[in-house]
């Protein structure tokens, strides 16, 4: 399935972006692919919302099952991931945190052009987050990175693009 | 409509990894991935971060206290030649303290939420080859593939000051703060107790630079976690502690009005 | 060669072994230690501070890097001497053991390996397979040519070998953060100050 994939300062701005396709199955429309950044800044509002919520998820739009147990479980323990948080039309946006609250941000389109909504797995897309995460205390440790700075290195980018095949493409 | 988006990623041109071009939105996916051989160390490109463990223990561990020290008084030093008053002097070592502070949130935090038992978990090799170890086994060296749970970011003052006065005291000055105290005038304002500060210890004559330097770890650490602050430190002899400190956070009016609203 | 005793440092294998018994002792008993990535992190802020004051003219940050390392230099080695109290080093040869086996190791627990002696004995080299200043370093672009980012132990070692009346020239060959396959320094005797009794193994 097609993501658009984007890292945001804390100053709303676009550290790193990209764009999970691959070319014989899918890619997103052309009109489309202009709107991700536009889709996915709307939706930081939300992220900021949900930033300073004790059990963001709880109170997101996820309606996944048992809020009970939910809240007992590791699950709601933690709140980088934040899980689903948007949808436009047929596509899905979910959202995670760094601990310097740094917005990882993904639009997911589904692999089908009947308009069904995307459904998120959590669990993999958890990880293809943690592991960016990552990658990002990494470019930070280095003294010559600069907070909110784009990150350039083709080394993040096919490290980031490998972990997106590894996680997202089913 | 062009195809040539913003692209701040790929702002400055990228040299020297010729099997990459890093970032370029207009591309796409690229079939040659990075768990292709072709990237591995084999490739004499410069070397990457990437490629170093965020393990704690997939390095030498420790140096010399004296050697710090060494370097600490040439950075002060530096500090002074390069100002031309004391606020600029107090301002350069804030800065470099900072510089550490934002890294430490993320990377100690990050750490955290390794769990110990974790097949991911690192185990020492062969410690004289430390370094090749780390290197060579990158592809399988990844912290976040032993995390089922991140640790939870720190929402409320109090926490994120226990993380300070806590793991981060630990991790640089090897014990936790002596004391975590909130004021009982002001709501903004809270005090971490250092009775015995490793640094102005061992580092004579530049006790107050040491301080400036950790107000400036404390308030990296702080602002990048959202917590828009002001840290002083204060020096506050007592007989048994001659040279126990005492740093007042005092948090920005906005900070108080988030806790209150979410309580 | 005269029939050493281990008080007579003969560059031998076994006084370099006993030069490693005595160091790993003071390392392990005799020195208090720090976070070594407080010190790498230190250093970072340093210099990439540095290449922003002095607008990232890499050159100005090799010599400054230098000058720091020497002002360091020059009052470090009466803090080993005093800790070690070692003698004076009767040969170049043993004047690299005594950096690399004890100097390096006491300091920042690593021990570079000796190499690349020249013919007539006057230089070496050092080769850091582990250096803590540049864990977690990457070079940008702008700076991989010309910045020696450790260039700080190059004036260290200036400062301290002129301290015991060693007359050297110091710098850096390589670097991995530049791409090489090693980081070499080279360290090369000009000359013995003052009156001293010239060392030598010839």
């Amino acid at each position: 399935m097609p993501c658009y994939f984007a890292i945001i300062g804390a100053k709303d701005n676009p550290i790193y972006e990209a764009e999970f396709t691959s070319p014989q199955l899918n890619q997103f429309p052309p009109e489309l692919k202009e709107l991700n950044p536009f889709i996915l800044h709307a939706s930081l509002d939300i992220v900021e919302d949900l930033q300073w919520q004790t059990h963001p998820q709880a109170g997101g739009n996820t309606s996944t099952s048992g809020g009970f147990l939910r809240s007992r479980h590791s699950a709601s323990n933690s709140n980088c991931y934040l899980g689903k948080i948007d949808h436009f039309y047929g596509l899905a946006i979910t959202a995670y945190l760094s601990y310097g609250n740094m917005k990882f941000v993904m639009i997911h389109s589904s692999n089908s052009n009947n308009g069904a909504p995307v459904q998120i797995e959590d669990g993999p897309v958890k990880s293809f987050y943690q592991e960016v995460h990552e990658l990002y205390v990494k470019t930070l440790m280095n003294p010559f990175y600069k907070l909110n700075d784009p990150i350039t290195s083709p080394v993040f980018d096919n490290r980031v693009r490998a972990l997106a095949k590894r996680y997202l493409t089913r | 409509m062009s195809q040539k988006i913003i692209n701040p990623s790929t702002s400055v041109a990228p040299a020297k990894h010729s099997d990459s071009t890093g970032y370029d939105y207009t591309i796409g996916p690229q079939q040659t991935l990075p768990n292709a051989p072709s990237l591995s160390k084999a490739t004499t490109s410069l070397p990457s971060v990437y490629n170093e463990s965020l393990h704690a223990s997939a390095r030498n561990p420790q140096v010399s206290l004296a050697a710090y020290a060494f370097l600490f008084q040439e950075l002060v030093t530096q500090a002074r030649n390069a100002s031309k008053s004391v606020s600029e002097i107090e301002l350069r070592l804030h800065r470099n303290g900072y510089h550490l502070g934002i890294r430490l949130l993320e990377l100690l935090n990050f750490r955290s939420s390794v769990s110990p038992g974790s097949k991911n978990f690192f185990k020492p090799g062969n410690s004289s080859q430390g370094v090749n170890v780390a290197s060579s086994a990158f592809q399988e060296d990844s912290l976040a593939q032993g995390i089922a749970n991140m640790k939870r970011r720190d929402l409320r003052m109090v926490e994120i000051l226990q993380f300070i006065h806590g793991t981060v005291w630990s991790y640089l000055f090897g014990r936790v703060g002596d004391d975590l105290v909130k004021s009982s005038e002001r709501e903004n304002e809270f005090m971490i107790i250092d009775n015995s500060p490793l640094l102005t210890r061992f580092i004579s004559s530049t006790n107050v630079q040491c301080d400036f330097f950790v107000c400036g770890i404390i308030e990296g650490i702080l602002d990048s976690a959202s917590f828009p602050c002001n840290v002083t430190a204060h020096s506050v002899p007592e007989q048994n502690f001659d040279q126990k400190v005492v740093f007042v956070v005092r948090f920005e009016p906005q900070v108080l009005e988030r806790e209150a609203l979410r309580s | 060669m005269s029939s050493s005793t281990n008080n007579t440092p003969v560059p031998s294998t076994s006084s370099k072994k006993s030069l490693k018994v005595f160091s790993d002792d003071i390392w392990k008993n005799k020195t208090a230690k720090i976070n070594a990535e407080l010190f790498t992190l230190t250093y970072g802020s340093i210099v990439s501070q540095l290449c922003t004051d002095y607008e990232r003219d890499f050159a100005k940050v090799n010599n400054q890097l230098y000058s720091m390392g020497y002002n360091i230099g020059v009052r470090l080695i009466e803090d080993f001497l005093a800790r070690t109290a070692l003698p004076r080093c009767d040969s170049l040869a043993r004047t690299s053991e005594v950096i690399t086996i004890c100097a390096f190791k006491v300091f920042l627990n690593v021990t570079p390996q000796v190499g690349n002696w020249s013919s007539n004995k006057d230089s070496f080299s050092l080769f850091l397979e582990e250096n803590p200043l540049s864990e977690f370093v990457e070079l940008p672009m702008d700076a991989a040519k010309e910045l020696w980012y450790s260039n700080i132990l190059c004036g260290v070692l200036k400062g301290a070998l002129e301290m015991v009346q060693m007359d050297c020239d110091v710098w850096f060959v390589n670097d991995v953060l530049k791409g090489d396959q090693t980081t070499e320094l080279r360290i090369k005797l000009n000359r013995v100050l003052k009156d001293e009794i010239p060392a030598g193994e010839d």
